[in-house]
């Protein structure tokens, strides 16, 4: 899929080799979150109550500590090891990734193609929605009813985000791209052939929007990550840790015990949402010049 | 035109009506709740007082009915924890409004250049590394970006407010004053705002007269005349502290707008900075380009006044649709900052869970993002002859 998205088209190395380093990121940081139960079912087996993410504490080492043998990533200044909470705290923001950017393909796609086919009441009405839905964040939404509701894990939090952007922002930059395919002649040509509706909406119009799709949906996700880390660093999603919270924790109890910056585990835990905001920057970007034809370089 | 004026702001209100009411069924029922059970150890008729005077006790439809209903004469309603929704919203406005005009007008301007530069060089290396430091430096996590931005700037700054003469704690300079820091704030906020516009026809009348002096000298006499009204005011200093504030009652340096405006810049300058470069690319081949270039126009002209110019408005456009997660962004910076503002009455609002009051800052940000959106498609009708409306024909 990621080869076939890339290689599509004779795009610009540039944008290319940038949606590949993307994708690359993408998949260091998902080997790292799947680190964790082999580590601890292995190296910390024997260790459980050192490199547990929440409660672990190791009476070895002053904390916070920087980097050794025991603790490649240091402790935090609550005494746990930083690369167990990384690898464990992983896990809500892939959830929210994989949650809103499912929604977002799934609602966009439908909502975009419906507007460019069937034109007339439904578009007027699918377009009169979406630009309404664009006027509200969706990741003021999301942290409105991320704190409100602290039962809502990150896979609700992900499917709520992915709706409202979907069917706002998504829907209408994949409409527009929609009517572009729709205005030209193999639509036509498809029609005369005697193609039904749905089969061409399936066979004609989706394969031509997949490309943008995929742009919509590696910029909506950014959003996500962000909010689902704040919701995390509030202290509102009560029972998770996640890397927002691993931020939280280092600002906060270097300040109420006055340990010093724990650089380690402030640096882990910004450091994991930016490189995935970066990898989903660089796939968004990169995407939109390997299939937009103004944007190749043609010399 | 008229015609275009009127069905344009048709469907402003129509769009605004249909996103206040996908809010309002989101919020109430994805939040259900019930504000009465901070009595729960009063009397049962007080619970179903507070049941009444917040409307909890109708059904969600009525509730809806009396909330748009209201909307149409500006009522936003009585927060749950008392207070008219509406003048809380507006007088928490001003300082965030400030930084946000400011701060957006500022990260489009090095971001658009930037994304000019960028899409222009033939060096891929150096542009490969800005496009990399730019992605960087969008992606970092507000919290973070806060704290480090106090971490390594509030020694400098406490030397620049020496430097400017001003006293180490700004509590000194505004003890005893019969304004306060929204008053200056929205003061500071409408004459920055009235330099712009009195720029805009100076430097239009320039170009006619092809005056190049008065061009690119319009808009900083102008800010300058309006910073001299300021200090001839009295209102100097104190409009100089807003920006550089040290308030030692919380944490040293925090509760300063101009590191909230750093940040703020920081975060935004890459997305003004890509949707630039992306309209530059697809402009950059165009046949005009290669016809100016053989002319023998010098690079930069060809990039910053033709290419950019054809640019530039699309790039506004696509740039404002990004402006309300932006301004999430803002006010996640303001309340690490401890700046009071928006900010602080929507996290308190959160916390306390008080409806009204979050649903009175969410519909003004549609508000301000359906305003700017009218605006833009105006300008954009008036600019562009192939957008312009042709009853006149």
């Amino acid at each position: 899929m990621i080869f076939a998205l890339t290689k599509a088209r004779d795009g610009p190395s540039a944008g290319r080799s940038r949606t590949v380093l993307g994708f690359g990121i993408l998949a260091f940081v998902a080997m790292l979150a799947a680190l964790h139960p082999v580590l601890q079912a292995t190296v910390w087996a024997s260790q459980a109550n050192v490199y547990h993410p929440e409660v672990g504490f190791d009476i070895q080492v002053a904390h916070p500590s920087g980097f050794s043998a025991r603790h490649p990533l240091g402790t935090d200044p609550l005494g746990r090891d930083v690369l167990s909470q990384l690898t464990f705290a992983l896990r809500p923001t892939l959830l929210v990734v994989v949650a809103s950017a499912v929604t977002v393909a799934v609602l966009g796609t439908v909502a975009g193609a419906a507007a460019a086919f069937w034109r007339g009441k439904t578009e007027a009405a699918l377009t009169h929605l979406s630009d309404a839905m664009a006027l509200l964040p969706p990741s003021l939404a999301m942290l409105v009813v991320g704190v409100g509701r602290p039962d809502f894990g990150p896979t609700e939090l992900g499917i709520l985000y992915g709706a409202i952007f979907g069917l706002g922002p998504g829907a209408a930059a994949i409409r527009a791209q929609g009517l572009l395919v729709m205005a030209q002649p193999f639509m036509d040509a498809a029609r005369t052939a005697g193609g039904g509706g749905w089969w061409i909406v399936r066979k004609h119009l989706f394969p031509h929007l997949l490309p943008l799709v995929a742009v919509q949906v590696a910029s909506a996700v950014i959003g996500a990550i962000v909010v689902e880390g704040f919701i995390e660093y509030l202290g509102a999603a009560q029972t998770r840790l996640g890397l927002g919270s691993l931020v939280y924790a280092a600002i906060t109890y270097q300040r109420v015990l006055r340990t010093g910056v724990p650089w380690y585990a402030l640096l882990a835990g910004t450091a994991a949402i930016t490189l995935l905001v970066a990898a989903f920057y660089m796939i968004s970007t990169g995407l939109r010049e390997a299939f937009d034809p103004r944007l190749r370089n043609v010399t | 035109m008229i015609g275009f004026l009127a069905r344009r702001l048709a469907w402003g209100v129509s769009t605004l009506a249909i996103f206040v009411s996908v809010t309002f069924f989101v919020i109430q029922i994805l939040i259900p709740y019930d504000y009465s059970v901070h009595y729960i150890r009063a009397p049962i008729e007080v619970r179903q007082e507070v049941l009444e005077r917040t409307g909890l006790d109708q059904p969600i439809i009525n509730r809806w009915a009396t909330y748009m209903a209201g909307l149409a004469t500006l009522d936003l309603g009585e927060a749950w924890g008392g207070g008219d929704v509406f003048a809380q919203v507006v007088s928490s406005m001003p300082l965030t409004l400030v930084i946000f005009v400011l701060g957006g007008s500022v990260a489009y301007l090095i971001g658009s250049w930037l994304g000019r530069v960028i899409a222009w060089k033939q060096k891929r290396a150096l542009s490969g590394l800005t496009t990399g430091l730019l992605v960087f430096v969008s992606s970092l996590f507000p919290p973070f970006l806060v704290f480090a931005l106090i971490f390594f700037l509030t020694g400098p700054m406490l030397d620049l407010r020496v430097a400017l003469g001003l006293p180490v704690d700004s509590l000194d300079l505004w003890r005893g004053r019969s304004v306060d820091e929204q008053e200056v704030a929205s003061l500071v906020g409408w004459a920055a705002t009235a330099a712009l516009i009195a720029a805009i026809p100076i430097r239009r009348y320039a170009r006619r007269e092809r005056l190049r002096w008065m061009v690119g000298a319009a808009l900083p006499v102008c800010v300058l005349a309006v910073a001299a009204g300021l200090a001839m005011s009295g209102l100097g200093p104190l409009a100089v502290d807003l920006f550089f504030r040290a308030d030692r009652t919380v944490n040293l340096g925090s509760g300063s707008p101009l590191i909230a405006l750093i940040g703020f810049v920081m975060l935004s300058v890459g997305e003004s900075a890509f949707v630039v470069r992306t309209g530059m690319q697809a402009e950059k081949h165009a046949d005009y380009v290669l016809v100016n270039r053989a002319k023998g126009l010098p690079e930069w002209v060809l990039r910053d006044r033709h290419a950019g110019a054809n640019t530039s408005l699309p790039a506004l456009t696509r740039f404002s649709y990004g402006l309300p997660l932006l301004l999430t962004g803002l006010i996640v910076i303001e309340r690490e900052m401890m700046l009071g503002g928006l900010s602080t009455l929507f996290f308190d609002a959160l916390q306390a869970v008080d409806v009204p009051v979050i649903m009175g800052v969410i519909v003004l940000l549609g508000g301000v993002g359906i305003g700017i959106r009218l605006i833009l498609d105006v300008t954009q009708a008036l600019v562009d002859p192939r957008l312009r409306p042709r009853s006149r024909r």
